[in-house]
């Protein structure tokens, strides 16, 4: 007997989730496909040399990652609107209407990527072709979509609720979907000074994905914990109160670390460089709560592969947002390491960390809700490959991480404080032993985490299919006998 | 201005940096553990962890060149890491209840 994968087990919200995340998984296998062809570049710089560029697939590979987890968050938040407002979705056609657009847009904008690789500076390329940008490359008609996508999933999020019951969750989630529609917006207007232009810049991608997007998690975070865990309402919202207020706290003047080398008044040296030491505060929380409900709880829950992940969250943002990036941040080492491969380093594990790991965990809660709340505790059939595939992909970015931690060190070392950024101090980095080497153990590594992501997807399609028990009843969770 | 870190303290400042963030997770580890399971024992190797965060952050400081009001910036957020976990316990305790 098998379960399929049944979409009358599904709410409307449901049904348009799923679009999201079929598109995330797509957009993940881009972003580690284009990373590779860059990761090979790197060892072989002859390889589709005028094809297919370096600068176009690092392009890719970053926009792939940013855009596969927006798809993910989304699609997450629409998973839970119904249930968390307790009605029916409002707006839904405009919600098909924005996914289908924004998935035009972003399958268009790809394609002019690779089809038009070169090009004049003028405002037809701005406008059509390249924004010109780092990370934020996509054309000014596909900002102007991105936004007004944003405001649809805004007003589905807004409106539900107001119909709906409010909660704590609705009400942080519907703020700051007003943030990350704004905020983008901060990216969509040039001014001739560099270092102004380079400060706005910066809000898009500090603010956005430091900010909104860790509060987006929080919010996804929080349903996460009570649908898996069991966890009181009032308790989940009461600590997204308290990382948020954390995270704000810390986060939103610790955008000053990147404003050290831009042009900017020194004072940015002072206040990004304390408030970057203030940043690991929330992962410290996060640390002690834990701990906290490891004892409550027991870790019983009603689904392990989520849960795992949600366990690798918790380790991947402490590593890669609290370790690697407090080892860089502060501005008297970070005269020579920005820029270099160790920021590389700190984005491959923090943003795996922080985000890869979170969206997964709810693949796999909405795949057990699609086949019909099935059974994904113990002694799950076929379980070997969802822990194959967690212990893959953590390593193939732990080692990823430590290759590219070693050739940073060394580009930071040789290249900037003893050869003083010259050009030729840039080549003797390039060519040192050290970062040849480190290149081809990225490049392994990189192979280990798409074989780990092929796993992934084998496994998210057959998971639970050959299970007949249905998921685990939890009770309500128990206060700490002794605190 | 800020005085970057000398050459020959390159390794030593990520080290020191990484240092810092391991002790203070392991601080926060072995409170929570001690709280947890009322073990008093941990309670030494939370001391030891805090220490051990002490000397690493003064470390960092002396290293980065920060001197004078920064020292004693440096000095209130070791307290303040001291207390964090403390504090966050109880929060734990009174949400929870």
């Amino acid at each position: 007997m098998t379960r399929p994968l049944d979409s009358s087990n599904l709410n409307d919200g449901q049904k348009l989730a799923v679009k999201y995340f079929v598109v995330a998984v797509i957009l993940f296998f881009a972003q580690l496909v284009f990373g590779m062809l860059a990761g090979i570049q790197f060892v072989h710089p002859d390889f589709l040399y005028g094809v297919l560029d370096f600068n176009v697939n690092r392009m890719v590979h970053i926009n792939a990652m940013i855009v596969w987890m927006l798809y993910g968050f989304i699609g997450s938040v629409y998973w839970f609107l119904e249930e968390e407002s307790g009605r029916e979705i409002a707006g839904l056609k405009l919600g098909n209407l924005g996914f289908w657009v924004l998935t035009a847009a972003v399958t268009v904008v790809v394609a002019v990527y690779l089809l038009v690789q070169v090009g004049p500076g003028n405002d037809f390329t701005r406008w059509f072709i390249n924004e010109g940008r780092e990370y934020i490359e996509a054309p000014r008609w596909a900002d102007i979509g991105i936004v007004v996508v944003m405001l649809i999933f805004f007003y589905n999020v807004a409106v539900t609720f107001s119909r709906g019951k409010w909660s704590g969750i609705a009400g942080v989630l519907t703020l700051d979907l007003v943030a990350l529609a704004g905020l983008y917006l901060a990216g969509m207007f040039y001014v001739t000074n560099i270092s102004i232009d380079q400060y706005w810049w910066w809000w898009v991608i500090h603010l956005w994905v430091e900010a909104t997007w860790e509060v987006l998690v929080g919010c996804i975070m929080a349903w996460t914990l009570m649908h898996l865990l069991g966890v009181r309402r009032k308790i989940v919202e009461t600590w997204l109160y308290i990382e948020v207020a954390l995270m704000f706290g810390s986060g939103i003047l610790g955008l000053g670390h990147h404003y050290f080398w831009i042009g900017s008044p020194e004072y940015w040296l002072a206040i990004g460089g304390f408030f970057s030491a203030l940043e690991p505060i929330p992962l410290v929380a996060m640390v002690v709560h834990s701990i906290y409900d490891s004892g409550v709880h027991k870790l019983r829950n009603r689904n392990h592969p989520a849960l795992a992940w949600v366990i690798a969250h918790a380790f991947g943002n402490f590593l890669g947002a609290g370790v690697w990036g407090f080892m860089h941040t502060l501005p008297q080492i970070n005269l020579y390491t920005h820029g270099t491969q160790w920021t590389a380093s700190h984005g491959h594990l923090a943003f795996f960390g922080a985000y890869a790991t979170i969206n997964i965990a709810f693949f796999y809660l909405a795949v057990q809700r699609w086949r019909g709340d099935v059974w994904m505790g113990a002694n799950l059939v076929g379980g070997w490959r969802w822990k194959w595939a967690l212990g893959l992909l953590s390593l193939g970015v732990i080692g990823m991480t430590m290759a590219l931690l070693i050739a940073g060190y060394e580009q930071s070392f040789i290249e900037r404080a003893m050869g003083g950024s010259t050009w030729s101090a840039y080549f003797a980095g390039q060519n040192h032993p050290w970062f040849v080497e480190s290149m081809v153990w990225r490049m392994i590594f990189g192979w280990v985490t798409i074989a780990g992501f092929g796993l992934l997807v084998w496994d998210l399609l057959v998971i639970g299919k050959h299970e007949v028990r249905p998921a685990e009843t939890l009770l309500e969770e128990p206060a700490l006998v002794h605190g | 201005m800020v005085e970057p870190v000398a050459l020959e303290h390159f390794f030593l400042f990520f080290f020191a940096a990484a240092l810092v963030i391991f002790a203070a997770l392991g601080y926060a580890l072995t409170y929570s553990f001690a709280r947890l399971y009322q073990k008093r024992s941990l309670l030494y190797w939370a001391g030891l962890a805090y220490g051990v965060l002490t000397v690493s952050v003064f470390w960092l400081a002396y290293l980065a060149n920060l001197h004078g009001f920064w020292s004693i910036l440096v000095g209130m957020l070791l307290v303040g890491y001291g207390l964090a976990p403390v504090l966050i316990w109880h929060l734990c305790v009174a949400t929870h209840d």
